[in-house]
């Protein structure tokens, strides 16, 4: 086969017109080009026509993948968090269908490294689901131009810290043997899909993108601290002395922190040497009666139970009863 | 006795008066020289896959024993690809195109409406090149013309 040199400046946007092919005319389809002549025959003034077809081209596969990561923004969690979730969708920007090896990696130069990194393929609703959606252990195929959705999920780490980030990459290979590592433009014979004509090596056979997954303000569990101490004493002799007729006012402390409580119970039991004073269990120095139902107290035998409810963070509750020695 | 009438049909004309052509495709391939400058090559058109280019090289030639006048080679623009601007050329040739397949004209004449506005033809409107050789053709003068197109 001749080849012919010939040395032309091209213009800048003569260049940049060839940047981005999507996908393109399938792999397979068929090129055909036919010429047609006609002359004049000035001896008998008859004309003519003649034409050629020039060998048909059937089109290679070219192969090419895209891969976006979705989450263009930190995805936040807590330490020890599971199935933290980054979305990323793999396109064959080829022209053929092709299967594409998955493979997700923690990056280096990041704080913190996300654990037990796993690729899952979409169902098809967009939405990570462990029970629906597959883990991917063998290679995807896409037809021309199809794109898929790929969940890269991970677990952040019981030890992180507040701001630590974990990069993650996806990135999706061409199957095609002979293709990994190969250069934009080879060739391979024998490869192509659904065309004679082989496979060629496009710009993009591989790609990768990543997203980061983020330990957020650490949240803490709400908790709820309660103290309870002997406020005063009143001995029947007017003094402050423990003996039997001695009234003790006991204070209990409640205060929820880190966060409002919901459905807070208080349950004091007064010991055997006492004898809780009928009806004097305050709360908040708002006097409450014993019965049961009427109210936030209840009193049996010698168990109080305080049912507070809703109770706002750092608001503190206080809870009074007086106890008689006996 | 058929084939015997038909070769005489035949006669008159390939005796004395004929025009063969051959069309051949190639891989364009470009690349940048040391001096600044890209190289274009015509390749085996093998491997050729969307994005690429490919010329087509059209060989013209008198077979008769009389020149024959007012040879003009039409070529529609192949299905999947686009032509490329100014990729048409032919020593001696004029060279008009179309974005009907039947009105010829120079590219800077050529327009297209398009949504009620008539605006100039752009590369992905040639439907058809045109080539008109300017002089007569000798017997057993040839030539070329050619063209390229970019595969979608």
């Amino acid at each position: 086969m001749k080849t012919l040199t010939k040395t032309a400046l091209l213009t800048a946007g003569l260049l940049a017109s060839t940047a981005s092919w999507a996908a393109g005319t399938d792999a397979g389809s068929i090129i055909s080009n036919t010429a047609t002549a006609t002359f004049d025959d000035p001896a008998t003034g008859n004309s003519g026509t003649t034409s050629a077809t020039a060998p048909d081209i059937t089109v290679a596969e070219l192969i090419n993948v895209n891969v976006t990561a979705e989450n263009t923004v930190p995805v936040e969690g807590q330490p020890g968090d599971t199935d933290q979730v980054l979305e990323f969708t793999v396109t064959n920007t080829g022209n053929g269908t092709e299967a594409f090896t998955l493979d997700a990696t923690n990056l280096t130069g990041d704080d913190i490294d996300a654990d037990n990194v796993t690729v899952y393929l979409d169902d098809g609703d967009g939405v990570f689901n462990p029970a629906t959606d597959t883990p991917v252990t063998t290679d995807i195929v896409l037809d021309a131009d199809e794109a898929a959705t790929i969940f890269v999920v991970g677990d952040l780490p019981v030890d992180a810290t507040t701001g630590q980030q974990a990069d993650v990459e996806l990135t999706a290979t061409s199957a095609t043997p002979g293709v990994d590592g190969a250069a934009p433009g080879t060739l391979i014979p024998g490869q192509g899909t659904n065309t004679p004509a082989g496979a060629v090596v496009g710009e993009n056979p591989t790609d990768s993108d990543s997203a980061t997954l983020q330990v957020g303000e650490i949240v803490t569990d709400a908790t709820v601290a309660i103290t309870k101490t002997i406020e005063s004493r009143v001995d029947p002799f007017g003094g402050t002395t423990d003996v039997p007729g001695t009234v003790v006012t006991y204070l209990i402390t409640v205060t929820p922190e880190n966060g409002p409580v919901d459905n807070l119970v208080v349950a004091d039991s007064i010991p055997l040497d006492l004898t809780l004073v009928p009806g004097s269990v305050t709360i908040d120095t708002v006097a409450k009666t014993d019965a049961a139902g009427d109210d936030e107290v209840d009193v049996a035998g010698a168990d109080v139970t305080v049912t507070l409810g809703t109770v706002a963070q750092d608001t503190t509750v206080e809870i009074r009863l007086e106890a008689e020695i006996n | 006795m058929r084939l015997l009438t038909t070769l005489l049909f035949l006669l008159p004309f390939s005796a004395f008066a004929g025009v063969s052509l051959e069309s051949q495709p190639y891989r364009v391939v470009v690349t940048p020289q040391e001096d600044g400058s890209m190289a274009e090559e015509w390749k085996e058109a093998d491997r050729i896959a969307p994005g690429d280019k490919v010329g087509y090289r059209i060989t013209y030639v008198n077979t008769g024993e009389e020149p024959v006048s007012g040879v003009t080679i039409n070529n529609p623009v192949p299905d999947n690809t686009v032509f490329i601007m100014n990729s048409a050329n032919g020593t001696g040739a004029t060279i008009t195109y179309s974005v009907d397949g039947s009105q010829f004209a120079p590219l800077g004449e050529l327009k297209v409406l398009e949504g009620g506005e008539v605006r100039p033809a752009g590369a992905a409107d040639i439907k058809s090149i045109r080539w008109v050789l300017n002089d007569a053709l000798a017997a057993d003068a040839s030539g070329n013309v050619e063209f390229q197109v970019r595969v979608k």
